[in-house]
């Protein structure tokens, strides 16, 4: 089974990874899991820098002995495989641009297939419930607004996103794009000049940005702490029209 | 109490009350303690919110002061205090208690100034009452109304383009960050091509879109709940509410002279933005409309020749229901927030009739004096009396506050705000 590698996010020090693959003529997707781990009680399970710097969104895959996983609402996506072998092509920009417009939320429709709920400053879906985990939204350029802030003692600083579209009304989602905060730090070390360089990016995509939304796993209850929501996160951002990378 | 021992007192509260709407046990928290220990990512921005409501101030405001970089809840007090930053925490009436209301608690946009302008040319009661051959006191006792203003040869769309443009200048805004300019009339002074003619008056860009919203008096609660929709686009939207029932309505001695009686000239404008211009914006939490068009014919107008327009109007029955419809409206409003109604600072309210107010006062059981409007002294402003009453209004006694207007058709509506002190 060949994947598209669209998704590629921060997860502490590991990578989140998500792609679409075709099955019976249909644009699919998926999140590969390394089997290895699959005793894990939560799948918050990630790929290794090691394993995965030097490659690139958009590569072709080809994931080794795909294995579809429990499901677990709201993540659906997952798949358990040995390893990913790379092609060591691209996808076309045609087949980019068919993907994201095949993973586009649609209108009148729950985006992850269960009602989003909302704080004041966050939205989330609650742990099983939910009929996908990943989703795609054209947003214009001009209505993402980003902020980067530090709390001190913590291994990097706190990326969120504004999107103004009226299901999220003007609430804050983290951003987890590996490419786009790599691009902010490469850019400045200064939180300022980080979100500088993230609006810089995203003004770059054209008129039209594809924003990849994930939601995050959930964490089991602890004596301490409640079983955790699946928070929505700003996971890629995209040119509609010319999805580069 | 020092007032940075204030202020770690108050973000203590908080800090507590995030950790407990997002399911986190409690924490023995001081002023030492690190925001890194305290709250994880999610809750950090939840609680960042929270801090900058009860300062009256956008996120990106407490950001800024605390230079993005957040140490321990003292040094974020420090910062507060030093930006001059006060946490006034009964600023929000919704406290987060519970996710629910939580949700609710964003505003949907700030109302960033407001301006209105009357006629020079006041009409007392008195000329009034001659114009109707009815014996002296008589539109006081029966409309409570002293009084009233006429366009006569001033020209009212230059009137409405002075408030507005005194609300740009307020906000600081240039009328090349309008994304829209939305206009409301129940008698306007031109027949066609209002909003196309205010926008000319504005000097506004031609991809400014300029649109009339109907709804008679109620048609500015229109406009502020088509505004509010359009600021997912845009930064700012500029709403004005025009009024010259004076140009269509005459003083003859008839029941549709007396129902033109009740009504004056006037002009109102209004901006609304999507992230507060300034400390003193006012968040706009929520509207509701209604409309029930069943009742329509307890006001109506109609064509006559030679007669003109004539204001057909059954008076009591439309009262009663006028002062039920705007009492409802604010009690609903207000619990969906909950409130109480008591808690409201003000209701600003659209007068029919100058006797309107205190009546809606008594049905809310709130003192007459927390109800607002200018219907005695200027007459029926139409679309106008809302934010016209507001303009007038001492915001320094105000916290939160709804306003609500009732209109032809039945239509009426009410929207929240709470204001910053």
């Amino acid at each position: 089974m060949e994947m598209v590698l669209l998704d590629w996010t921060r997860m502490g020090k590991l990578y989140c990874l998500a792609g679409v693959v075709q099955q019976n003529g249909q644009l699919c997707v998926v999140r590969p899991l390394p089997a290895a781990q699959r005793a894990a009680p939560v799948r918050n399970i990630g790929w290794s820098p090691y394993l995965m710097d030097g490659h690139s969104r958009w590569e072709i895959f080809k994931l080794i002995d795909p294995q579809p996983a429990e499901p677990s609402p709201p993540h659906l996506e997952d798949v358990w495989v040995r390893g990913m072998k790379s092609r060591r092509s691209l996808a076309d920009p045609a087949v980019r641009r068919a993907i994201l417009q095949a993973t586009r939320t649609r209108l009148g429709e729950h985006w992850f297939g269960a009602p989003l709920t909302t704080t004041r400053s966050v939205a989330y879906v609650s742990p099983r419930t939910g009929e996908r985990s990943l989703a795609s939204l054209v947003v214009p350029a001009g209505a993402i607004h980003f902020s980067v802030s530090w709390r001190n003692g913590t291994a990097e600083p706190d990326t969120r996103v504004s999107l103004a579209v009226p299901e999220l009304a003007g609430r804050s989602l983290p951003v987890k794009d590996h490419f786009l905060l790599r691009r902010a730090e490469l850019a400045s070390s200064a939180l300022e000049g980080r979100i500088q360089a993230l609006s810089l990016a995203v003004a770059q995509m054209g008129a039209e940005v594809v924003v990849r939304l994930g939601l995050s796993r959930s964490f089991q209850a602890t004596p301490s702490r409640a079983e955790s929501s699946c928070w929505l996160m700003a996971d890629g951002f995209f040119s509609f029209n010319d999805p580069q990378c | 109490m020092s007032l940075q021992a204030v202020l770690v007192d108050r973000l203590l509260a908080r800090l507590r009350q995030v950790r407990d709407l997002l399911g986190l046990e409690h924490l023995d928290a001081d002023a030492e303690t690190r925001f890194a220990d305290a709250l994880d990512s999610m809750c950090f921005v939840e609680f960042l919110t929270l801090v900058a409501e009860d300062s009256g101030v956008s996120v990106e405001a407490v950001e800024e002061a605390a230079g993005r970089h957040y140490g321990s809840v003292g040094e974020l007090a420090a910062a507060l205090d030093a930006a001059g930053l006060p946490l006034d925490q009964k600023r929000s009436p919704l406290s987060a208690t519970s996710r629910e209301r939580a949700s609710d608690a964003r505003p949907m946009a700030w109302l960033a100034a407001t301006a209105a302008r009357l006629p020079v040319r006041r009409q007392p009661a008195s000329e009034i009452n001659a114009a109707l051959r009815r014996p002296p006191g008589w539109l006081e006792e029966h409309a409570g109304i002293e009084a009233r203003c006429l366009w006569g040869e001033e020209d009212p769309l230059s009137a409405a383009a002075s408030a507005a443009q005194e609300c740009l200048q307020e906000a600081g805004l240039s009328p090349d960050a309008l994304g829209a300019l939305l206009v409301t009339s129940e008698a306007p002074p031109l027949l066609t091509g209002l909003a196309a003619a205010l926008h000319m008056r504005m000097g506004l860009a031609s991809s400014t879109a300029a649109l009339e919203i109907g709804g008679a008096c109620t048609g500015f609660l229109a406009a502020l709940w088509t505004a509010s929709r359009l600021l997912v686009d845009t930064a700012a939207v500029l709403m004005i509410a025009i009024e010259a029932p004076s140009r269509w309505l005459s003083l003859v001695p008839s029941a549709a002279g007396e129902a033109a009686a009740l009504f004056g000239d006037g002009a109102a404008a209004c901006l609304l933005t999507a992230q507060p211009p300034s400390r003193s914006a006012l968040p706009l939490r929520d509207i509701l409309l209604g409309t029930d068009g069943s009742a329509g014919s307890l006001l109506r107008s109609e064509y006559e020749p030679g007669s003109g327009v004539l204001l057909h109007m059954e008076g009591v029955p439309l009262a009663h229901r006028a002062v039920r419809a705007m009492a409802d409206a604010v009690r609903q409003l207000s619990e969906r927030h909950g409130l109480t109604v008591d808690q409201l600072d003000a209701v600003v309210a659209h007068g029919g009739n100058g006797r309107m107010p205190a009546l809606l006062a008594r049905r809310l059981c709130l003192p007459i004096e927390r109800v607002w409007s200018e219907t005695a002294r200027f007459g029926n402003l139409g679309s106008a009396s809302v934010p016209s009453a507001w303009s007038f209004g001492d915001h320094s006694v105000s916290r939160t506050v709804v306003w609500t207007a009732i209109g032809a058709g039945l239509q009426w509506g009410a929207a929240l705000f709470d204001t910053p002190a």
